[in-house]
């Protein structure tokens, strides 16, 4: 974890303030992530983290405030193209493309950066060869990485809920990301796929910059070296989860939200 | 689909060349000129309903518009030839660029927002250039429409004889067919199918999602007119019929019969709905009625279509065989 | 002056006629989730019912409740036979299609039944018109505005006060939400298509006296409550009705003033204007989501 002060950090918010009509989501959020840090973003259903983190990663438009991803302004950028910077995100819903297969996932990851077009697939050109080795070879890595080697032919749609969530972080990885933003990926997991799943991030995170936003306290606890909770648009606590966790008023706002 | 498969490649091949043998056993077998032309001209809406199928199956917008570019290439062409005395060659690219310009601007205007604004405006269209057609009578014929052309001819070829006629028509579905097919593997055609299944992750991979869009209702456009002006030398009249909503709903039928996620799904659903009509000699208010009521228990039963249903029974075969747990 | 404030106060009946069926197309929109492309064929069998009833002998005032419940009961079978199984199904353009085809089914069913020529439809309103204020107007007219006022504010009552009502704005703004608090969705849904087709029907029963009913008249109805819709914004009941109004009174002033015959022509150049400067629509939500 790098701690140079002056480096520009992975990703920057500055004031976020989101209204929608007369809800305000979200009230004066900053934060800083630093390059190769695990960054968790945790609080009560409702309390905004998803809005934040929508924020974050470019795909809504904050009322005010300032969203910076490696020192580079993302406000108004269409998403496609912050992806293509270098950002990965999975979802919380709707995860992978069912009806494809693993293999095609994953070739829905990359596919955005392929160089040859329809001529060149009709062709077989030189473009289309490159393409395809990269591809492959990426791939590999990636199903090995994720455990999912043997299944590359079969449907994503059929495959157990965990095993999504794998792949939803292999078509992330397919680009090879500088910065990934998980959200609530362990949600619905069981505790041996959540022991799984922190491990395969473990295995990942060297060299990238990772975002979550979770419930599940142990994933947090595992994975993150500082965590930011978020209570009723406000930020509440920004420091290691050991400490956030024992935070008087985070401890209320949990056992206050436990009856939903 | 990146996969290397020797034996997929030796399937299609296989395809291909069987696809040629009926085309020309057909040609040549058969003689009756009305059989002939019949399958010349369901060559040709099969080639329409291929173009829907582009935007349906291709990035899962409902085209219900589509037969505004099918018109295009009708009255281009009949207005080409009659009207103005250009080669039948030309008529048909100016149809064809004019199609493409349509698609560019209404696509621009309505695919960035939720799917109903792009298949409302675009139906609506098709109700304001029926109407158009009908009133400036000097440049369409009016509501008769335009008739009574000089022999149509493609190159040497003359399109007035029938097994000419069938000749083009069924090269011309093939020859797009395996484009189409090249297209749906190149990394265009990930981008469609990544925005069809999952749009908004599709966007957090890179994809741009409206610029897709665009680029395959653009490239739908051409085909759907060049389906219209192929079918002026079957029909030899050109109405503003060729905008009416009977055409919507044949080709929706096509392409769901077949299913809409095979590239010749459309093809086959041609093959039986242009058949069974002639046979049946229905009456236009009937045939648009149970047309309508099959797409709908379609879509309650088998939305995949033919396609699905022979998935499905193949998948259920295969368990009963299948007991290797370690495939 | 005198012309300009009749075809003021021509267009805002127009514009009242237009909000039940735009109003009934927002709820299905908000409500439901879908577009419902068979909204025209409701408004169509409206129209068609209250012709039955009436050529039968049945008194006016009677026939245009029960039309609207004979559109009742065809929409709940509707709802729940055809679009349930489409919506929760695998894809996405289900309802589209389902909703188009059914509509197309429907024009062609009238067609072979009733011919395709227009037929009368009698109202003791008759022709008689009344003169308020200085203006004329057709005693059909005012009724249809009174009908109006009365079905939309009963509706926004409805909506605003009643648990039922509560509910069905839950289910607008939050499907999930409302399905953890224990609202049954489903059959929330079943209501909103019910409600939003019934007022088509309405509007059908109430505007075939004035111009006779023909198996396309749905077309109308359809392209008129997309507009306004999308004038309005997409799933806004206020912004439905403002577009109303204002498709209304712009198509009078445009028919009087400018030329009869481009004015079709009119609601297309706003829905274009509004798709390319505003594309959320006048009052709509500033986010259009694609679903």
């Amino acid at each position: 974890m790098s701690t140079r002060p002056g480096e520009t950090p992975a990703v920057a918010a500055t004031a976020i303030v989101k209204r929608y009509g007369g809800v305000t989501a979200l009230n004066g959020v900053s934060l800083e992530v630093r390059n190769g840090e695990i960054f968790g973003i945790i609080g009560p259903n409702g309390a905004g983290k998803s809005t934040l983190f929508d924020i974050l990663c470019g795909i809504t438009a904050p009322s005010s405030g300032v969203v910076q991803i490696r020192g580079r302004d993302v406000a108004g950028l269409p998403p496609h193209i912050i992806a293509r910077s270098g950002v990965a995100r999975t979802f919380q819903r709707t995860a992978v493309f069912a009806e494809a297969t693993v293999l095609e996932n994953l070739l829905y990851g990359r596919h955005a950066s392929f160089r040859h077009g329809v001529i060149g697939r009709i062709l077989g050109s030189r473009s289309y060869r490159q393409d395809q080795d990269s591809f492959q070879a990426r791939a590999k890595e990636v199903l090995a990485v994720i455990g999912l080697a043997g299944d590359r032919s079969r449907k994503a749609g059929v495959l157990a809920y965990g095993v999504q969530r794998r792949l939803a972080v292999g078509i992330a990885l397919m680009a090879d990301p500088k910065i990934m933003f998980l959200d609530e990926p362990a949600a619905g997991m069981n505790g041996r796929e959540t022991a799984d799943f922190i491990a395969l991030i473990r295995a990942i995170a060297p060299g990238r910059t990772i975002l979550i936003v979770e419930h599940d306290m142990a994933v947090i606890r595992e994975l993150c070296g500082r965590a930011l909770v978020v209570v009723d648009g406000k930020p509440v606590v920004l420091d290691e989860p050991h400490l956030v966790l024992r935070h008087p008023e985070v401890v209320s706002a949990y056992l206050g939200a436990e009856d939903d | 689909m990146w996969e290397k498969g020797s034996r997929r490649v030796v399937r299609e091949v296989m395809y291909l060349a069987a696809a040629v043998v009926v085309i020309m056993a057909f040609g040549l077998v058969f003689s009756d000129p009305f059989v002939v032309t019949l399958a010349g001209y369901t060559c040709a809406f099969a080639l329409f309903a291929l173009s829907v199928n582009i935007i349906l199956g291709g990035i899962g917008e409902v085209p219900l518009g589509q037969c505004l570019f099918f018109g295009i290439g009708s009255y281009g062409a009949a207005i080409g030839i009659g009207k103005l005395g250009l080669s039948f060659e030309i008529a048909l690219l100016g149809a064809l660029v004019i199609s493409v310009i349509g698609a560019a601007v209404i696509g621009a205007i309505t695919l960035r927002l939720t799917g109903a604004y792009f298949s409302i405006v675009s139906w609506g269209l098709t109700g304001v250039a029926m109407v158009a057609a009908t009133n400036l009578e000097p440049i369409t014929g009016g509501p008769l429409g335009l008739f009574g052309f000089p022999q149509i001819t493609l190159g040497p070829l003359q399109l007035g004889n029938q097994q000419t006629y069938f000749f083009v028509t069924a090269t011309t579905l093939l020859v797009s067919i395996l484009f189409l097919v090249a297209v749906r593997r190149s990394p265009f055609g990930a981008a469609m199918e990544s925005v069809r299944q999952n749009q908004h992750l599709a966007q957090s991979v890179g994809v741009d999602v409206t610029r897709v869009r665009l680029k395959a209702f653009m490239l739908s456009a051409p085909f759907a007119a060049l389906a219209g002006a192929l079918t002026v030398p079957y029909a030899q009249i050109v109405t503003p019929e060729v905008f009416s909503v009977g055409n919507t709903v044949d080709s929706l039928l096509m392409v769901l019969l077949g299913g809409s996620q095979l590239i010749v799904g459309p093809v086959i659903g041609a093959a039986i709905f242009t058949l069974i009509p002639q046979v049946l000699d229905l009456d236009p208010n009937v045939r648009i009625l149970v047309f309508s009521a099959i797409i709908i228990l379609i879509m309650m039963f088998a939305p995949g279509g033919l396609h699905q249903l022979g998935v499905r029974l193949r998948e259920r075969l295969g368990r009963a065989r299948d007991v290797d747990p370690t495939r | 002056m005198e012309l300009l404030v009749q075809t003021l106060v021509n267009g805002l009946v127009l514009g009242a006629g237009y909000a039940i069926i735009a109003v009934g197309l927002t709820l299905i929109f908000g409500i439901v989730g879908i577009a419902n492309f068979a909204h025209g064929a409701f408004f169509a069998m409206g129209g068609y019912a209250c012709y039955l009833l009436t050529v039968r002998g049945v008194n006016y005032f009677v026939a245009v409740p029960i039309s609207v419940l004979i559109v009742v009961v065809i929409g709940l079978v509707t709802e729940l036979i055809i679009i349930r199984r489409s919506l929760y199904g695998e894809s996405h353009h289900g309802s589209l299609i389902v909703t188009f085809a059914l509509g197309q089914a429907v024009i062609a069913a009238l067609i072979l039944i009733f011919g395709p020529d227009p037929l009368p439809v009698a109202s003791p309103l008759g022709q008689s018109t009344l003169r308020l204020l200085g203006i004329f107007v057709t005693a059909q007219r005012v009724f249809i505005l009174a009908c109006s006022i009365l079905v939309l504010g009963v509706l926004g009552l409805w909506l605003g006060l009643s648990v039922k009502g509560q509910q069905v704005v839950a289910v607008a703004q939050n499907p999930r939400g409302a399905l953890y608090s224990g609202i049954n969705v489903p059959w929330i849904r079943t209501l909103a298509f019910v409600l939003g087709v019934a007022a088509a029907g309405l509007a059908g029963a109430l505007l075939g006296p004035i111009s006779t009913i023909y198996p396309t008249m749905g077309y109308g109805a359809l392209i008129v409550g997309f507009t306004v819709v999308i004038l309005g914004g997409m799933g806004s009941i206020p912004g439905a009705m403002f577009g109303a109004l204002l498709m209304g009174v712009a198509n009078a002033l445009f028919e009087t003033f400018v030329s009869v015959s481009w004015t079709p022509a009119l609601g297309w150049v706003l829905v274009i204007a509004t798709l390319l400067f505003r594309p959320q629509g006048l009052l709509g939500r500033a986010q259009l989501h694609r679903h």
